[in-house]
């Protein structure tokens, strides 16, 4: 019988970082799942975020092969850590869920329950992205799995952004866009705008959007605030805000809160975005924290011939999730 | 009934800088801020594509005014200070389109470029500029100071952030004139004392001849290595001051690579280090800020060779900070203390 | 009147390096620094490219030429570093073109490139190798170490680029590829591990590569290091550590040793790594450092690029190089 041995990291058909396709009667409690939003007519920039699925997939291949080369450990060597091969069934790659582009209430209402159905099962949801209103349903999903019918809960907010998107209605794209995920999240009842925290907001936003963050009691820190006082520092004043009697924070990770020089494969071009090592850092701290379900957006990988924008969100992926799948620690 | 037109994405609609409104050079008046392109690249030696940059930097400045234009209440407020800023009423800025060019005539191409210019300067407007190689720079400012000359400017300094020095005075390919040699040819021009010339971020391998004259000559250099260390405040301050002492006003020529070449990828030249885009962009605060300038260009932004469209945004941004007082009003965003329906209804966490 | 031949612009002319004479083997002379080619990319496990970088690096080195013919006078002058570059007639620097290139059989393109590397060092000439690829260092530099190990002497190996190359055998790729180059010249005796010093590897390694070199005496300086000692002093600890009794050096630039940001035209994606800044400085110091003997510049994918940059610094980092040595232009 033909034998199906090793290949090239550039060939063969496998989920996120080599993980094996499966199904929502795979996923067992702690199982960190990836799940595709491929999502983005609601992007008012440039376009392509809807290969962010597929090209995040590819550039996290090669990942994906160094653990198999040795011994399966992996160490990073900027900062020592150390990263062991994910444990079986603990990383499922549930493929992409069903989106309708043109129909933006049937898309809103598939990520939903297809994060919600994750999530019921024990499942850690990553909902790669697509544009960044995808984020409001998969948060809906989330936290419809997570509280149930209690919604006495409440679950924190972190937004990683260069953008607030608490926009509530614009003259062009309506009342859901992503521009507005953010402000549709912090209508739903489970949310308490006090838990609400933002990293990285950059440049100007739209006049309402600050009033509403000002106004509200909504916490933000800018990317200057991150140079200022250090990426440690602010991440932890965000956990201690979004935890805050709080069972579960929600991390939403907007790409282009990274500097377009080392983010360019995003539709927004921003500068004095944060640097990749301290989104690393951000992401290393908030992972183990009592973070519970992310989302990652705003990836186009048309926009990047490097290939380092979707490598970067896939490095992302790993650091948030690692001690979920490998118990990383540093040497 | 008749068609109503709504605000429209940035991507569509017919791109003047900032969607200004259209103008005839006889329409130009004082205090009107006057875009015009000089689409003009046969004397640059490196890649090609500035022949797009008028065209190119417009469209990186649709993103901004479609943004604004698209929100309910028309106005944004910046993050990190709080400050409201909102469109300033009448029309301060104009597009009077871009000015015939000659691709195999630099002689009729000069003219119609210094004549563009001088009527601009003539008028009392602000003429800002986008070129096209960095050639055009010597004829926008020759007519640009005739034009100032004849409202009673007796002396102009010169201020070039740029990755090269661009003084070269003859070349064996070239002749006198073409992107390496303007800020020389302006430096001869009597309106200018080198004394009153600075460049800002040039570096990298240089002919001798141009480095000689430069420190023969009184002009200053700031390269990049200079700026990291002393700060691009401290950098753009002593700018302004040594071009404007004892003169009438400023001409600042901004070559887009003196942007760090990773940031910024779309010009001619391949450069590895300058400043960053938040850095060239503060330096056109504080140039606006000064009140001393009397004209701006902006060259070498060459579109094709940069897919990611960064580059076209960099420039326009730097030009919108350059305008800013004018295009903007602004005010501290003072915000009330909202309640939301559901904060009134449960008690908080 | 007879024509004669006046500067050109970048984009005209036949492109040697430099515009230097292209000659062949019998006309080397000891003393010159011979450019040869390796468009060798077969064994890249991600994206292709880099048998088109010999070419692009050509190309991109008119620029320079052409500021220099163009001028009137010619000497040209770094503003920050002082360096300078003259025009003189010495000949010094000769590109021999491209070596022989068989796409799809690795071995006999290995032997092609350590048997023409060989050969320049023996008629007393420098190498200068555009890659390709990693792959082409290890048979470069065993063409080289076989030359200083019959004259009794000792090679070290120092390295630039974003990943270690000490995979072992490999199920898809076998023992020989670009993983493996540094693993495979300590397995076949060309240096000793002590001499080899890696400058600028970020990312994620294989623990039981990194475990490896923490007990066979070699010398990492990762990206991180790089960062906060600066290029200059990163690059003088590598030669401290690694080239002791050593009287030859083999340096080989990966030019995917740069952030992706600065050099989009590399085939792996690169975080955390270096500015052409740090790099520039590493190679100023290695400029000045008479034991080198051989350079290879390799991993330029100049298809990836649309900006042009990454070529374009691969030939300035080779002026840089050339400076102090050889200064040399000859006229077209």
């Amino acid at each position: 019988m033909h034998q199906r041995s090793h290949q090239p990291s550039f060939a063969g058909v496998s989920g996120f970082l080599r993980s094996p396709l499966a199904d929502y009667a795979d996923v067992g409690p702690g199982a960190v799942t990836i799940l595709g939003a491929p999502h983005d007519t609601t992007c008012s920039s440039r376009q392509g975020a809807r290969f962010g699925p597929t090209g995040i997939r590819a550039a996290s291949q090669y990942l994906g092969d160094l653990f198999r080369r040795g011994d399966g450990d992996l160490v990073d060597l900027a900062t020592g850590q150390v990263f062991h091969r994910p444990g079986a069934g603990m990383l499922l790659d549930m493929g992409d869920l069903p989106v309708q582009p043109t129909d933006v209430v049937r898309t809103t209402a598939s990520i939903r329950e297809g994060v919600a159905e994750s999530t019921a099962r024990g499942g850690f949801p990553v909902t790669l992205g697509g544009d960044h209103y995808i984020s409001y349903p998969a948060f809906l999903g989330f936290s419809d799995a997570f509280c149930g019918s209690n919604r006495d809960q409440r679950i924190g907010f972190i937004q990683m952004d260069s953008h607030f998107d608490l926009g509530d209605i614009n003259l062009v794209w309506g009342r859901y866009w992503h521009g507005s995920n953010a402000r549709r999240i912090s209508e739903v009842d489970v949310v308490n705008p006090a838990n609400m925290v933002w990293i990285g907001v950059n440049g100007v936003t739209r006049g309402e959007q600050y009033e509403f963050a000002k106004g509200m009691g909504l916490t933000f820190f800018t990317g200057e605030d991150v140079r200022q006082l250090g990426i440690v520092e602010v991440v932890r004043r965000a956990l201690e805000i979004a935890g805050n009697g709080t069972e579960a924070i929600y991390l939403s990770l907007d790409i282009d809160v990274v500097d377009a020089l080392f983010a360019p494969g995003t539709g927004a071009v921003v500068w004095g975005g944060i640097r990749p090592a301290d989104l690393l850092a951000a992401m290393d701290l908030i992972g183990a924290a009592n973070v519970r379900a992310m989302d990652l957006v705003e990836v186009a990988p048309n926009l990047d011939p490097t290939e380092a924008t979707a490598r970067l969100a896939s490095l992302a992926v790993i650091h948030l999730t690692a001690p979920r799948l490998f118990g990383a620690r540093r040497p | 009934m008749a068609y109503q037109r709504d605000a429209l994405p940035g991507f569509a609609g017919i791109p003047t800088f900032f969607r200004a409104p259209r103008a005839e050079f006889d329409q130009l008046e004082s205090g009107v801020v006057a875009v015009m392109g000089a689409p003009h690249d046969s004397t640059l030696g490196s890649r090609q594509g500035t022949r797009y940059g008028p065209r190119g930097i417009r469209e990186g400045s649709l993103e901004t005014i479609a943004y604004i234009e698209a929100g309910p209440e028309k106005f944004v407020t910046h993050i990190a200070s709080g400050t409201r800023m909102s469109l300033a009423p009448g029309a301060p800025l104009v597009d009077v389109g871009d000015l015939p060019v000659y691709p195999n005539d630099l002689d009729r191409t000069r003219e119609s470029l210094r004549r563009g210019s001088c009527l601009a300067a003539t008028s009392g407007a602000l003429p800002v500029m986008f070129g096209g190689d960095h050639y055009v720079t010597f004829p926008l400012f020759q007519g640009v100071s005739e034009g100032l000359a004849a409202r009673g400017v007796k002396r102009l300094g010169y201020i070039q952030f740029d990755n090269h020095l661009d003084l070269s005075d003859d070349n064996r390919i070239w002749g006198k004139h073409y992107h390496g040699s303007q800020a020389r040819r302006i430096s001869e021009l009597p309106i200018v004392d080198a004394h009153n010339m600075v460049w800002v971020g040039a570096s990298g391998y240089t002919p001798r001849e141009q480095v000689d004259w430069l420190r023969r000559s009184g002009g200053t250099l700031w390269t990049p290595t200079d700026i990291h260390r002393e700060g691009i405040t401290h950098v753009v301050n002593r700018a302004i001051e040594i071009a404007s002492h004892g003169t009438d006003g400023v001409y600042v020529s901004l070559d887009i690579d003196v942007v760090n070449g990773g940031a910024s990828p779309g010009t001619g030249s391949v450069v590895t280090d300058g400043l960053s885009p938040q850095e060239l962009i503060q330096a056109m605060g504080m140039l606006a800020a000064s009140g001393v300038v009397r004209a701006l260009d902006v060259t070498e932004v060459a579109p094709p060779l940069d897919p990611s469209e960064r580059t076209i945004r960099i420039a326009a941004s730097a030009v919108l900070e350059f305008l800013s007082p004018k295009i903007y009003l602004r005010e501290p965003h003072v915000v009330e203390r909202l309640r939301s329906a559901k904060e009134t209804e449960r008690a908080p966490a | 009147m007879s024509w004669e031949r006046g500067p050109l612009l970048s984009f005209a002319g036949i492109a040697t390096f430099m515009r230097a004479p292209a000659v062949d083997f019998d006309a080397l002379q000891p003393g010159q620094v011979a450019i040869v080619g390796a468009p060798f990319d077969t064994t890249t496990a991600w994206r292709q490219g880099a048998r088109y970088a010999p070419r692009a690096i050509r190309e991109a080195s008119l620029h320079v030429v052409y500021w220099l013919d163009s001028a009137y006078e010619s000497e040209l002058v770094d503003l920050e570093s002082g360096t300078t570059l003259q025009r003189t007639a010495t000949g010094t620097v000769v590109d021999l073109g491209d070596l022989n290139v068989y796409p799809n059989q690795v071995t006999r393109s290995a032997e092609s490139f350590q048997h023409g590397t060989r050969e320049i060092v023996e008629r007393g000439a420098f190498p200068l190798v555009l890659g390709g690829d990693h792959f082409v260092s290890l048979p470069c530099c065993r063409g080289v170490a076989e030359v200083v190990t019959q004259r009794g002497g000792m090679l070290a190996f120092i390295t630039f680029g974003c990943e270690l190359g000490l995979a072992g055998e490999d199920p898809v790729w076998g023992t020989d590829w670009s993983g493996s180059v540094v693993r495979r010249l300590v397995e076949t005796g060309a240096v000793d591990a002590r001499n080899i010093a890696w400058v600028g590897p970020s990312g994620l390694a294989p623990r039981a590569e990194w475990d490896w070199i923490q007990h066979s005496g070699a010398t990492l300086l990762t990206a991180e290091d790089v960062h906060r000692q600066g290029g200059a002093d990163a690059t003088r600890h590598a030669l401290t550590s690694a080239t002791t009794d050593c009287d030859a050096v083999y340096v080989s630039l990966g030019m995917d040793v740069l952030d992706s940001a600065h050099a989009p035209g590399i085939g792996p994606a690169v975080i955390g790594g270096l500015t052409p800044t740090e790099l520039g400085h590493a190679v100023a110091v290695l400029a000045r450092e008479p034991r080198v003997v051989a350079l290879d510049v390799v991993e330029v994918a100049p298809h990836l690029d649309p900006s042009g940059r990454t070529a374009r610094l691969a030939s300035n980092l080779i002026f840089d190089f050339l400076a102090p040595r050889s200064a040399d232009l000859s006229p077209a």
